[in-house]
């Protein structure tokens, strides 16, 4: 065997003990930060998570900023928990609106403090823009992501103290160790295109949605070979056998399946949600380790407002594959049974930032981005425009009655009242932030109320309230005929 | 309708029976055993039945069967049904149970017949809504005749609705009866009484005792020469503070 070919084969087994490598994790989503915190077993070995998940997320248009710390816990397996800590930082801005389609902005950073092996340094970030809309009682989302990470170092000592002896061998003549992994690039990449469709029955919030996932992650490992120097030979100290650098490639394309409930109980919101792939294809390079598939997780968030615009935030996910570490993982040798389960257990805790006041933050969750609760529009007052006196076809005295909403940052308004048979009617845009409905109205006293982007139905400010026999306060609408 | 029918109509009606709508069952069973007798004239006529004509298919079975009897009894009394259809339809569209709604529609038919005896025979559908509202809204019948000595016929609506958003907004009634009365014997009175509802419920949001601040000062600066209803409870201005020795 030529040196180069056993410098090839060496450098594949300690790929898979290399150290950590980090790509994007397309963190819009809260529970893709939680699962940044990867278990015990990765974080000894210094494998880093790449890329994300499903970020599913429909409907945020709050400029937030969220501060997450993230940790892994016991799996009741036994296994040895090392420490590993994060800091995970995301942002939301709305960037603007084309006719009914609504976009935001997302990025999100994160920062890991380790604690076990590697000396290796990492970094993360992920960027999306994401589009909604509303049609009839249905939201629609969509979005796309693109993420990048790098990890550059060495890979500690502690790394290759595990491995077993056939492995860790392989110089010539059966000698000591003699080939090292001197350095190791990491460059990962993800891009993500995902869409769905929320709906709102009964006061739960269910959305499914579906998001498909490109991850690429390129290794480059400069690998040396030498002979140490040996008792009675001529030559005196290592002998360098070969030098070379060696890149890979791992690529995985993965469909994943998203569905997600959430509701409020009084101001606190709760978002319990299931992420599994539908269908993964793996490919790597000869020398590359086979990355690894993602199970399924489910995951449970809670944010509690504490002020207008303040609120903690809590989440816990069954394991951090599905929203993190769910591209290219290593294929390892799973240690203490923990590398690859399905149960592996993360928490989080943090606290997120609204600017808007907590009036303008309705409770609702916005499907599985449970961090980022949506934003309403708010009516803002009314104003009746009263045409003049006809007489319909049932020989009735009606007038053409316009009312105008001031709802500038909703998406949709509807009404309805004794004018529509207390059906939804759904009014029209017009300017200045302004929503339009025309009706015909009977001179006398309607009962009206009206909603915007879905939410609750509230009295029209600046109208006389009803008795709110239904447990709403009701706008009372006076037409007076013209006659008078 | 058959005597089956009214029998189960009956049976219904006593099943989710309130207090609240005790005369008024009372009445209605009586109008019911009217309408078993042998003679058809105590039935609605053909036109107030087309009067009552609703989207049954928006309320389950029971719930329809029920309504109708009670808008039937409505109709006997000499009520506007178009108001207990509405409130029934709302009910439907907030996706209430149907003992919510009909316990609702129920308790509106009560309050507009009291409103009725309140305000006299001579007054309009609305009237009778307004009127049913400030009823529940807590002012006796007592208030609602006043103010509807105020107005001239038919036009006392607005008078009522706001005196009913009044109170909600967290006015006293005794307080609220005075302010309405007194700005409805203006001319143009409606214009200036939904001034008055717009100053108290802009105010009221600001907190307690606001509303009622809100109330004598626009009173005060809608009638001239008047002292204002009630001492105010708060007041913008920061207590003078004796001169220093």
């Amino acid at each position: 065997m030529t040196p180069a070919r056993r410098s090839s084969r060496a450098s594949r087994r300690r790929s898979l003990k290399s150290s950590g490598w980090a790509v994007p994790c397309a963190l819009s989503a809260a529970f893709a930060s939680v699962s940044l915190a990867d278990t015990a077993e990765a974080q000894s070995r210094g494998e880093a998570p790449i890329a994300p998940a499903a970020t599913i997320g429909p409907v945020t248009e709050a400029p937030t900023l969220s501060v997450l710390g993230i940790a892994a816990v016991p799996d009741g397996s036994g296994g040895p928990l090392a420490q590993r800590n994060d800091l995970w930082l995301g942002a939301t801005q709305p960037i603007g609106r084309l006719g009914r389609v609504h976009f935001a902005a997302l990025g999100s950073g994160n920062w890991r403090f380790r604690e076990a092996a590697g000396n290796d340094a990492q970094s993360q970030g992920m960027v999306a823009v994401r589009a909604r809309a509303r049609m009839g009682e249905q939201r629609v989302w969509s979005a796309i992501s693109y993420g990048y990470a790098g990890g550059n170092g060495n890979p500690g000592a502690g790394l290759m103290s595990n491995l077993p002896g056939s492995q860790a061998s392989g110089g010539v003549d059966n000698r000591a160790a003699d080939t090292t992994v001197s350095r190791r690039i990491d460059i990962g990449q993800v891009g993500r295109a995902e869409a769905g469709i929320m709906s709102n029955y009964a006061g739960v919030e269910f959305s499914i949605g579906m998001s498909l996932e490109r991850a690429t992650r390129v290794t480059t490992q400069t690998i040396v070979v030498d002979e140490p120097s040996l008792p009675g030979m001529p030559t005196s100290g290592s002998r360098v056998l070969s030098s070379r650098s060696l890149r890979t490639m791992q690529r995985r394309d993965l469909a994943t399946g998203m569905a997600s409930a959430g509701f409020a109980t009084g101001s606190t919101t709760w978002l319990l949600s299931v992420s599994a792939p539908v269908a993964t294809w793996i490919s790597s390079d000869v020398l590359a380790p086979t990355a690894q598939p993602i199970p399924t997780v489910a995951s449970l968030a809670v944010v509690q407002p504490v002020t207008g615009w303040l609120s903690l935030v809590g989440a816990a996910a069954s394991n951090a594959a599905t929203v993190g570490p769910n591209a290219l993982r290593d294929q390892v040798v799973q240690q203490a049974g923990r590398t690859n389960r399905s149960f592996s257990p993360v928490v989080a805790l943090g606290i997120r930032i609204s600017r808007l006041p907590g009036g303008d933050n309705d409770a609702t969750p916005g499907g599985i981005l449970a961090f980022e609760t949506r934003t309403l529009g708010t009516v803002d007052s009314i104003s009746i425009e009263q045409g003049a006196l006809e007489r319909d076809h049932e020989e009735t005295d009606t007038l053409r009655v316009v009312l105008l909403i001031d709802a500038p940052r909703a998406e949709s308004v509807e009404l309805m009242g004794d004018a529509t048979s207390w059906t939804v009617t759904q009014m029209r845009r017009h300017t200045n932030g302004r929503w339009r409905a025309e009706l015909k109205l009977a001179p006398g006293m309607h009962r009206i109320i009206v909603r915007s982007d879905g939410g609750k139905w509230v009295a029209p400010p600046g109208l006389p309230v009803g008795n709110d026999d239904y447990g709403t306060p009701v706008g009372m609408v006076i037409i007076k005929s013209p006659k008078h | 309708m058959t005597l089956t029918g009214a029998a189960w109509l009956l049976l219904a009606q006593l099943a989710s029976a309130s207090p609240a709508a005790g005369v008024m069952f009372a009445q209605s069973a009586t109008s019911s055993q009217q309408r078993m007798a042998p003679d058809d004239q105590a039935l609605p006529s053909a036109q107030q039945r087309q009067q009552i004509q609703f989207d049954a298919a928006r309320f389950d079975s029971v719930t329809a069967n029920t309504l109708r009897g009670l808008f039937e009894d409505a109709v006997e009394l000499g009520l506007p049904t178009r108001p207990l259809i509405n409130r029934a339809l709302e009910g439907s569209a907030r996706r209430m149970t149907g003992d919510r709604i009909v316990k609702v529609v129920r308790e509106l038919t009560a309050a507009l017949n009291e409103a009725k005896v309140a305000l006299g025979a001579g007054s309009t559908s609305d009237e009778l809504v307004a009127g049913a509202e400030a009823l529940r809204a807590g002012y006796d019948a007592r208030t609602v005749t006043a103010v509807r000595a105020t107005r001239t016929p038919g036009s006392a609506v607005t008078a009522l609705v706001v005196l009913t958003d009044l109170a909600r907004s967290g006015v006293p009634t005794g307080t609220a009866r005075e302010a309405v009365t007194s700005i409805a014997k203006l001319p143009r009175s409606d214009e200036a009484l939904l001034g008055l509802q717009m100053a108290v419920a802009k105010n009221a949001q600001r907190g307690p005792g606001m509303a009622l601040d809100a109330l004598n000062r626009y009173v005060r600066g809608t009638i001239p020469g008047s002292p204002g209803l009630s001492a105010p409870t708060t007041t913008d201005r920061k207590p003078v503070r004796p001169p220093d020795s």
